[in-house]
């Protein structure tokens, strides 16, 4: 089914030129929040998570425009994405695997469950690791909610583990001339 | 437990919560089905057919309060009860799905819904039966889009 069709989407593309899903407008079309409600929403959902101890999350924004973790990355916050697509984008794309002591700030954390890739962040900024423990700081959307920095591994149950990272810089050992 | 008990389970803030985040029904529908509350829902459901018409019930007793919610919306816990309904009875899931989607302010619930009502067109257009094509459903400019007129025959060859 066309994208385009009924004028309600505009077509995404990956830097190959593939175009990227989207989900079908009819399923869209009636889901609309405001911003105030996504606010009281978003300000829940962490408060939940920071009374089961996450406690470094910070609220960056909330919007009430569709988009997801990889619509903020990957469609500069215009578009709901699925998950189920980032395999194909990221290749589309032209991003490489590269390991977590490679990380730098602008690359792409992808979160699985039962091997499942079930979730997307942007790598924010990478510190010292406090003993075995890395230290490092994503932005990511949190489903119909806001957009959330946070560590590393503090995402909701659901969200999964980090366990692949990813860039399009080239070479990916770039940082070691610097 | 009995269905009361998940339902109670099912529609506080801590379930929907755990739900809301996910970024698409592929997600959605994983987690589900790993949820401990949803299978053992799903397994005292199963068989039962007051069960599940219970199960259809508390999708329409939830419906009419998802504007007034200013919190979440049960949009999480109506896609619970979708996503065992589409698990125990094709029939009952389409009843419900129609119902999801003329709502308003729900995301998964409708997502779902549409993808058992598509495929409930693709199994009716399959068997050559009255159901619409895609093709004739309604376009202009400010579009409604009604659901199109249930033809239960292909459900029920279906599950034969």
């Amino acid at each position: 089914m066309s994208l385009q069709y009924f004028g309600l989407q505009k077509p995404i593309f990956a830097r190959n030129g593939w175009e990227i899903p989207q989900p079908n407008p009819l399923v869209l079309e009636k889901f609309r929040q405001t911003e105030e409600l996504v606010s009281i929403q978003t300000v829940e959902l962490v408060d939940e998570l920071l009374r089961k101890g996450k406690t470094e999350l910070h609220i960056r924004s909330v919007s009430a425009h569709m988009y997801d973790c990889v619509g903020l990355i990957f469609a500069n916050r215009r578009s709901w994405i699925d998950i189920e697509h980032i395999d194909n984008i990221l290749q589309h794309d032209g991003y490489q695997p590269v390991s977590i002591d490679d990380l730098v700030s602008g690359d792409v954390v992808v979160y699985t469950l039962a091997k499942k890739r079930v979730h997307v962040g942007l790598v924010t900024n990478v510190m010292p690791a406090m003993g075995s423990v890395p230290n490092i700081r994503v932005l990511s959307k949190w489903g119909k909610h806001g957009e959330v920095e946070h560590r590393l591994e503090d995402v909701p149950y659901y969200l999964g583990e980090p366990s692949e990272y990813w860039s399009e810089r080239a070479p990916h050992d770039l940082k070691r001339l610097f | 437990m009995t269905l009361s008990d998940y339902f109670e389970e099912i529609e506080s803030l801590e379930f929907q919560i755990q739900f809301t985040v996910l970024s698409g029904l592929s997600s959605v529908e994983f987690a589900l089905a790993r949820n401990s509350i949803v299978t053992s829902m799903l397994d005292l459901a199963k068989g039962d057919v007051l069960l599940v018409q219970e199960l259809y019930r508390r999708i329409s007793y939830l419906l009419p309060k998802v504007a007034g919610e200013t919190k979440l919306s049960y949009d999480e816990s109506i896609i619970a009860y979708l996503y065992c309904l589409k698990k125990t009875d094709p029939l009952w899931a389409y009843r419900a799905s129609e119902i999801i989607w003329d709502t308003d302010g729900l995301l998964w619930s409708r997502w779902l819904a549409y993808k058992i009502i598509e495929f409930q067109h693709q199994v009716d257009a399959s068997l050559n039966l009255s159901s619409p094509e895609p093709s004739s459903y309604p376009i202009n400019d400010t579009p409604t889009y009604p659901v199109p007129k249930i033809s239960f025959q292909g459900i029920l060859m279906e599950t034969a």
